[in-house]
């Protein structure tokens, strides 16, 4: 059967009587959580978790693809109205999205994000239905050393790509590493950190880690720097609508958007900061006239871009992750538990044992897609009365359900304890200017990193010299190489240049 | 040397020295680790040693940054605005509810676990309308946990007030 066939299938399944209104349910639960502030489409995730689990893999997979989708939606529509953005993907949509609110363009700001999101996403599931299974292919040579260098690139471009400061990064990265040695050694059954706690032999479980970094974290953090403030939502005159010039300045954004946030997404360039911001300069860049003038004062360009290019860059995360079992972001580190926990492993294996469950996961991501579209554009006035829900309440709420996500999916009261130790390094890291997501890698790849080190060296019987055998990984290990030397080496060469001309 | 380090920056040593800590706790406990017999290329403690350094030199980076006049900047704040001070007081509510909640949740059951620390997170972000509040946070804990039990199948501990709402509406749930 070819990879079409497969992707029929898929929809078919999909699309059996019963599947769809896990669709529907899929996409309202995960706009409602993704609109509620502070919750970024990881979280929102790792909230959701517990109720997919509820329901048959398929079904699951229809509802985890429509929560996907309506979490970054709900996102996006935050950051406009309310310049409060959930995650790094959105920060750019609040730029330029909550000026064209104060300006009275509330409607065709959402109308763009919401059109521009639909069609970057259409895209790019295409292509990821398109490159997952040529990449799952070219995985089924790597041996086990190519996999410890795309993991340790991951870390590295993860680590230092993220946030204001590498060495913060690179910190990040090694308390995720610490968390993910916690328990016992997956091939020795040596029982590490765990100070006589049996309760965390097997672990501390990713979801309790990633609710409680996210959720916690933030609330903690919101309440060290408390002051007595409502915020401003911007009201919503009129429907979520684009005029016909709105629509000729957006079409091209989207498909740039679209053009630098798949492959960013793909490679791994640290989550979604990096192709938002350069749709943003590149939209910036192309904008002429009076346009350009706009930029800074509320630009639909300024939101088509990014909000494409961020979607784009999601469905693209897809690819390393479905293909190679790679999460390079938190959102698709959330991902990689969700499917974990439906018992499919994604990585090359999974593309010839479980065809079947790959393309109804595609057809998803394509219906849960165009369902968004359908569901919300009307509907937008109803999620805008979220956002007056007053403060102190939706915190209240946030954290009830981190607590409920944290203990739910194990009932364990320890995961529970865990959630709070957690929580407070989450307040410690946004305090020090510390990224999270490094982290939240960190603990999700470091036992992996671990795993396909021991076989490396097993296979090799303690000869390290095969670490860097092949031209895989001595491309990456000379990329990254490059990525440590160049830096340093051009601030000394430009200090030298500037010294001599004085 | 710590004179020249401000406010802040004093905090953010304290945070890198706590890291710097932990990374010796990592090395401890992976040299006093018990490794089975069965014979392996790789030992247990090789990976765990390599996490426990570069946790070590970044800790240790960090804090140089400090020395520098480099401290953080914390997140969402302009590296012009004054220092502010964390507000203790607030987070320790909320640290001391959801406490209290990890305390009583499979002793007195989910609803008066819940709406206590969904009591004590909107309290300490200022409603002061007690009553009101603890009707809400009553009623919130209860819809979360029917809707959570009756429609998901998802278990949450119960006690004699859950028994008691069931008894109420009627069902055996």
């Amino acid at each position: 059967m070819g990879n079409f066939d497969y992707l029929l299938n898929g929809f078919e399944s999909a699309l059996a009587s019963g599947n769809l209104i896990y669709g529907f349910i899929g996409v309202f639960l995960g706009t409602l959580v993704g609109v509620l502030p502070g919750i970024g489409p990881a979280l929102a995730i790792g909230l959701l978790l517990p109720i997919t689990l509820t329901v048959q893999p398929t079904q699951a997979l229809i509802m985890f693809a429509a929560i996907y989708y309506g979490a970054m939606y709900g996102g996006s529509t935050t950051s406009i109205l309310l310049n409060t953005p959930g995650e790094s993907g959105s920060v750019i949509t609040a730029v330029e999205g909550n000026k064209m609110a104060r300006a009275g363009k509330a409607g065709a700001a959402l109308a763009t994000a919401a059109i521009g999101s639909f069609v970057a996403g259409t895209i790019a599931t295409l292509l990821l239905a398109l490159a997952a299974p040529q990449l799952a292919e070219f995985a089924l040579q790597v041996q086990p050393a190519g996999f410890l260098a795309l993991i340790i690139t991951a870390f590295f471009t993860v680590g230092t790509l993220l946030g204001s400061s590498r060495i913060r990064g690179v910190l990040a990265l090694s308390v995720g590493l610490v968390v993910g040695l916690i328990g016992a050694d997956l091939q020795t059954g040596s029982i590490r950190l765990t100070f006589g706690n049996n309760n965390a032999i097997d672990g501390i479980e990713t979801v309790t880690v990633i609710v409680a970094l996210f959720a916690l974290g933030e609330i903690l953090y919101l309440a060290s720097r408390f002051k007595h403030s409502e915020w401003q939502v911007i009201p919503v005159g009129g429907k979520a609508m684009m005029n016909r010039k709105e629509w000729k300045r957006s079409w091209k954004p989207w498909l740039r958007g679209t053009a630098i946030g798949f492959p960013l997404g793909v490679v791994p360039a640290g989550g979604s900061e990096v192709p938002t911001f350069l749709s943003y300069a590149t939209e910036k860049k192309f904008a002429k006239g009076e346009n350009k003038e706009e930029f800074g004062n509320g630009a639909i360009e300024g939101v088509a871009g990014p909000e494409a290019a961020n979607n784009a860059n999601a469905a693209g995360a897809l690819v390393p992750l479905l293909a190679l079992g790679l999460p390079t972001s938190a959102t698709a580190a959330v991902v990689l538990v969700a499917f974990q926990s439906y018992n499919i492993q994604p990585g090359p294996l999974l593309f010839v044992t479980n065809p079947d469950l790959v393309w109804a996961l595609i057809a998803s991501l394509f219906i849960g897609n165009t369902l968004l579209l359908v569901l919300n554009l009307p509907f937008i006035k109803f999620w805008v009365k979220l956002l007056y829900i007053p403060r102190p309440y939706l915190y209240a709420g946030i954290t009830t359900f981190a607590l409920l996500g944290a203990y739910a999916l194990n009932s364990s009261i320890f995961d529970l304890q865990m959630a709070l130790v957690v929580g407070f390094i989450g307040y410690l890291f946004r305090r020090f200017g510390v990224p999270i997501t490094p982290m939240v890698i960190g603990a999700i790849l470091g036992p992996l990193a671990e795993l396909y080190y021991k076989r490396t060296i097993q296979i090799s019987q303690g000869d390290h010299s095969v670490l860097f055998d092949g031209l895989l990984t001595k491309s990456l290990y000379t990329f990254l190489l490059l990525l440590v030397v160049l830096p340093p080496l051009y601030h000394f060469i430009k200090r030298g240049k500037q010294n001599s001309t004085k | 040397m710590l004179s020249k380090v401000s406010q802040a920056g004093k905090g953010e040593l304290a945070f890198a020295g706590s890291l710097f800590l932990i990374s010796l706790v990592v090395y401890w406990d992976t040299q006093r680790l018990l490794i089975p017999d069965n014979n392996v290329a790789v030992s247990p403690r090789t990976f765990p040693y390599i996490v426990a350094t570069v946790l070590l030199l970044a800790s240790i980076g960090v804090a140089l940054q400090v020395f520098r006049g480099r401290a953080a900047t914390p997140e969402g704040v302009e590296p012009s605005e004054p220092f502010q001070r964390a507000d203790f007081k607030t987070m320790g509510i909320i640290v001391g509810s959801i406490g209290l909640h990890v305390f009583l949740l499979e002793r007195t059951g989910y609803i008066i676990s819940a709406a206590i620390s969904f009591w004590g997170v909107a309290y300490a972000f200022g409603v002061r309308r007690m009553l009101r509040l603890g009707l809400i946070a009553f009623i919130f804990a209860t819809v979360v946990y029917y809707s959570f039990t009756s429609f998901l199948d998802i278990q949450l501990p119960k006690w004699i007030i859950e028994d008691f709402i069931s008894g109420i509406g009627g069902s055996n749930g």
